[in-house]
């Protein structure tokens, strides 16, 4: 008795010191991103209009933080086996919680007072009186010290009392919470999507008041968001019912007949929004008169078609010119569709290689088989559909933000090649990507020294050729280099690549500073791919194309061989692979990947400079992949998302951009260093043969005992 | 077995130097075909180094490397595994995030024939019949003993001649070495040859057919594995007798 008793006094004061600990620590964070002005510039931003303030809400979730972290730390250390209670009281978590929150809001409002005695503004510029204003929520002087320390305590409680709410509530709560958060941050795109046409004007009055989300429009997200964690596990079975009635009660013809139709409607508005042809949904011709948008509304639509059926039966009967165009169209149609099928096939086609081992066992069930296919099918369709229809949704900006995405997605596919599968550590990676724009430039532009002006089209197979024969010049000095060195050299290269562009040595092909201008836009036919809505169909390509590529390597012969060499590569060597060879390879494929996405953004910006591609592009690739998951193929997507199109939707934070990133990647070293969606290898195997191989152990070493008495 | 006159590998006053120091003075081995060679030594004897030299890792400064008869010094390690020879490395250094079944595979990179590369996953599965239950275990996950295992039968399944082996006993329970050094007998008895670089000069001589003694870079002993268990230098210097 009296020995547990002593553990818990010790875990107990050991506890009250990390718990002072944690809440010195969250008190600095909170002075830190107000110093440097984070607070102030994020509450020029409200996520609830008029009511709360995006640097409001980053003070809330650091004092809350503050709480939960203190006691999931104490849960931790109660855990530890020799003490004797698992879970400590529920008013100990509060009081743990609530000491946090006191700590951090005590913290704020020494400052908020020291601020009132000496003016620090000479020395801290971000001291602003709007700093002050927002810290001191409008009120008295006097009761501003007392108002936040209590409002400090009483976050840092209701960060402990998440953790007592049962999970089934807490989850929808969390989530809800944290869509309002997003969505009110992201305001300014939902109203540039919203107030474009074919989306009503309704749901954007009601959502959006002036500088943030409405009371009535946050409540309705809230509920929203909660209403579809609660469906969330349902939603599998629902659709897994759907699919199976599909399967087997529709038949295939018609299956196939709706999906040929979904294409040739895709298809064709894609052409339209492109510019291509210029009629929009041919089976319904009178709408197209009626309204050019896109997003025309389809009752709008219904109700005119039914008006003018006998219309319709006359252009297609009786007018040669109608009758013209449709065939035109037909032929437009059947070029479309195999493009569109295409990649329909290539998604296909991974995802079956993805999960090939895990389906061996069902698809011996031929009706388990059939749904499964179906299923992947649909998938396939509806992603594809989500992503070619995507501009067309969004409109212009936020296509822009999507390039770009693309464009770093595209990127970190090359890259992926050198880093994650053949594990070369590649820091000057940008100078590929500028290898690339610059050829393009000088191949296509007629400012450019040699007047070449070709079409980007001639011009690409001759980008992607130099761009990977600099590949392999430097990939072969750097052959002997491993790990640390290879990166400092690789880094070096890069930083010479721009400014030999820079240089006022090649200033008379290159344009030294001024860059190279005039460089003309993709051209399609006679259409011209201005703007990022149209860009975007390519770089899409372009992405489609790398994942192909990057999936069907990694299960190849030369993906075997790159992974041997990463792990080892004197043992790569006995093992009769020419390590030379593949290393030179990864660094080619890996440059030519990046030559395209540098072709797409010199057409993209018709002008380039050397300024362009400096380090903090290979810093932004490489961290993308360390964000997903090194290896990972959707990690590279879901890194290039969270860590390009998060700052150029919000456009406070490309001030601190990097502090974000370098806080990012930390957070992630700590948590998960595997990356977000890691490699499905690298944890399930571990996991799940560790238990067998101890039990082994054990078995071997009663043997080992038995035998060895005898043998001495 | 294989009555061949000719040694499979030979190396004939082979001198190597790391920049200014000599590592190996005047170094003669030959193995003879079918035969276990085994070659013994202490720590920094150049052990290491002299199969360092054979798998083309380092460039002897003088002498010649002959296989089957051919000169081979100076070539690179893959070409050599083209050769047919092929390599179980110090300390197993098998390729942990890889599966067993992948590893066996990685063995046989340099062979296009998919079905033969099966019968040879069944051949060496039947060798070590504890890596068949592990064929979807990551490597790293293994134990020393089964890495080892592992790496002796990732080099089979190049179907070798020869197979150089760098101190399969290292790190190994008392058992396990023997366990190992039988199969390494079963290995030879199929026809390949083997040579061996060892400390455990015991283990090693029971079941080699010849055995050489390297001290700082020379060879001061060389018989059959026979004669050198009964010669007294060796016995006080290696086997531990007093």
């Amino acid at each position: 008795m009296t020995d547990s008793n002593t553990i818990n006094t010790i875990i107990e004061r050991k506890h009250a010191t990390k718990t002072v600990l944690i809440g010195i620590y969250s008190g600095l964070v909170t002075l830190f991103v107000c110093l440097i002005g984070m607070v102030e510039t994020f509450g020029a931003r409200d996520i609830i209009g008029g009511i709360i303030s995006m640097g409001h809400t980053m003070l809330i979730i650091i004092a809350v933080g503050s709480g939960a972290v203190a006691v999931k730390t104490l849960r931790e250390d109660m855990s530890t086996p020799g003490a004797t209670i698992n879970k400590p009281a529920f008013l100990v978590e509060i009081f743990v919680g609530v000491t946090t929150g006191l700590i951090v809001g005590a913290t704020l409002s020494i400052f908020v007072f020291a601020t009132q005695l000496v003016d620090m503004r000479s020395v801290l510029i971000n001291v602003s009186p709007g700093l002050l204003e927002m810290l001191t929520l409008q009120q008295p002087a006097s009761q501003v010290m007392m108002t936040i320390t209590v409002l400090g305590s009483l976050l840092g409680g209701i960060g402990a009392a998440i953790f007592n709410i049962n999970p089934r509530i807490r989850l929808p709560l969390v989530l809800g919470l944290t869509s309002v958060v997003s969505l009110g941050m992201l305001r300014d795109m939902l109203k540039i999507v919203l107030s474009r046409e074919g989306w009503p004007s309704v749901l954007l009055n009601f959502l959006v008041k002036n500088q943030g989300l409405s009371i009535a429009g946050a409540t309705t997200i809230f509920a929203t968001t909660v209403a579809l964690v609660i469906i969330w596990p349902h939603l599998p079975k629902i659709y897994d019912k759907t699919v199976r009635i599909i399967v087997t009660y529709v038949p295939k013809v018609l299956q196939f007949a709706v999906s040929i139709i979904f294409t040739i409607a895709l298809t064709m508005r894609v052409f339209w929004f492109i510019g291509i042809s210029d009629k929009d949904l041919p089976i319904l011709p009178s709408c197209q008169a009626a309204d050019s948008s896109p997003n025309v509304d389809l009752a709008k639509c219904i109700s005119i078609l039914s008006n003018d059926v006998s219309t319709t039966s006359d252009l297609l009967g009786t007018n040669l010119a109608t009758l013209v165009s449709t065939i035109i169209t037909v032929s437009e149609i059947l070029v479309g569709s195999l493009i569109l099928l295409c990649f329909i096939f290539a998604i296909w086609n991974i995802r079956q290689n993805a999960n090939l081992t895990d389906t061996k066992s069902t698809l011996e069930d031929p009706n388990n088989a059939l749904l499964i296919i179906a299923k992947r099918n649909i998938s396939a369709f509806f992603s594809v559909a989500l992503l070619v229809s995507l501009p067309i949704l969004l409109g212009v900006f936020p296509s822009e933000v999507l390039l770009n995405v693309g464009l770093y997605m595209l990127m970190g596919f090359g890259l992926n090649i050198v880093v994650g599968m053949a594990g070369l550590l590649d820091l000057g990676y940008v100078a590929f990507f500028a290898v690339g724009a610059y050829s393009t430039a000088i191949l296509t532009s007629p400012r450019a020294s040699i007047e070449l002006g070709m079409s980007f089209w001639a011009a690409l197979p001759i980008v992607v050729l130099v761009t990977g024969a600099t590949g392999l010049l430097v990939g072969a000095p750097v052959l002997r280099m491993r790990g640390d060195y290879l990166a400092i050299v690789t880094l070096g290269f890069g930083e010479i690549a721009r400014f030999l562009f820079l240089s006022d040595w090649f200033k008379p092909w290159l344009g030294g500073a001024q860059g190279i201008i005039l460089i003309p836009p993709v051209s399609i036919g006679n259409v011209q791919l201005i703007g990022p809505h149209k860009l975007y169909y390519l770089i899409i390509t372009g992405c489609l194309i790398a994942l192909f590529i990057s999936a069907r390597l990694r299960g190849s012969r030369v993906g075997r061989a790159w992974m041997a060499m990463s792990e080892d590569e004197k043992v790569a060597e006995t093992m009769g692979i020419n390590t030379v060879y593949y290393k030179l390879l990864a660094f080619g494929l890996g440059a030519m990947i990046a030559s395209i996405s540098g072709a797409v953004f010199a057409a993209k910006l018709g002008t380039i400079f050397p300024h362009s591609f400096n380090v903090l592009v290979s810093i932004t690739a490489l961290s993308l992949l360390i964000v997903g998951g090194i290896g990972s193929l959707p990690g590279i997507i879901v890194g290039a998302l969270v860590l390009v199109g998060l700052p150029e939707l919000l456009r406070e934070f490309t001030e601190y951009r990097l502090l974000i990133y370098g806080a990012i990647l930390i957070f992630m070293m700590l948590s998960r260093p595997e990356g977000l969606i890691p490699r499905v290898r690298q944890t399930r195997e571990l996991d799940d043969q560790e238990l067998s191989q101890d039990a082994w152990l054990h078995d071997k070493n009663e043997a080992n005992n038995g035998s060895s008495v005898t043998v001495t | 077995m294989q009555t061949d006159s000719h040694p499979i590998l030979e190396l004939r006053n082979i001198d190597t130097y790391y920049g200014q120091i000599q590592v190996l003075r005047q170094v003669n081995i030959s193995m003879p075909a079918g035969e276990i060679t085994c070659l013994l030594g202490g720590n920094a004897s150049g052990k290491s180094t002299t199969l360092r030299t054979i798998l083309g890792m380092v460039t002897p400064s003088q002498g010649s490397i002959h296989f089957r008869g051919e000169r081979i010094e100076g070539i690179s390690t893959t070409e050599l595994v083209k050769l047919g020879v092929s390599m179980v490395p110090e300390n197993r250094r098998i390729f942990g995030r890889m599966t067993v079944r992948e590893n066996l595979e990685m063995g046989a990179f340099l062979r296009k024939d998919r079905k033969e590369i099966e019968k040879d996953i069944e051949r060496v599965l039947n060798l070590f019949p504890r890596l068949r239950e592990r064929l979807k275990q990551l490597g790293g996950t293994m134990s020393g003993g089964e890495q080892q295992m592992l790496a002796m039968a990732r080099a089979l399944m190049s179907r070798p001649s020869l197979l150089l082996m760098d101190e399969p006993s290292m790190g190994l329970s008392p058992l396990f070495v023997q366990q190992i050094f039988k199969i390494i007998q079963e290995i030879n008895e199929q026809g390949t040859t083997i040579f061996m670089v060892e400390q455990n000069a015991n283990m090693a001589l029971s079941i080699a057919d010849y055995g050489y003694v390297l001290q700082t870079g020379k060879i001061v002993l060389n018989d059959t594995a026979q004669n050198l268990r009964d010669n007294k230098m060796m016995r006080k210097a290696y086997l531990g007798e007093t």
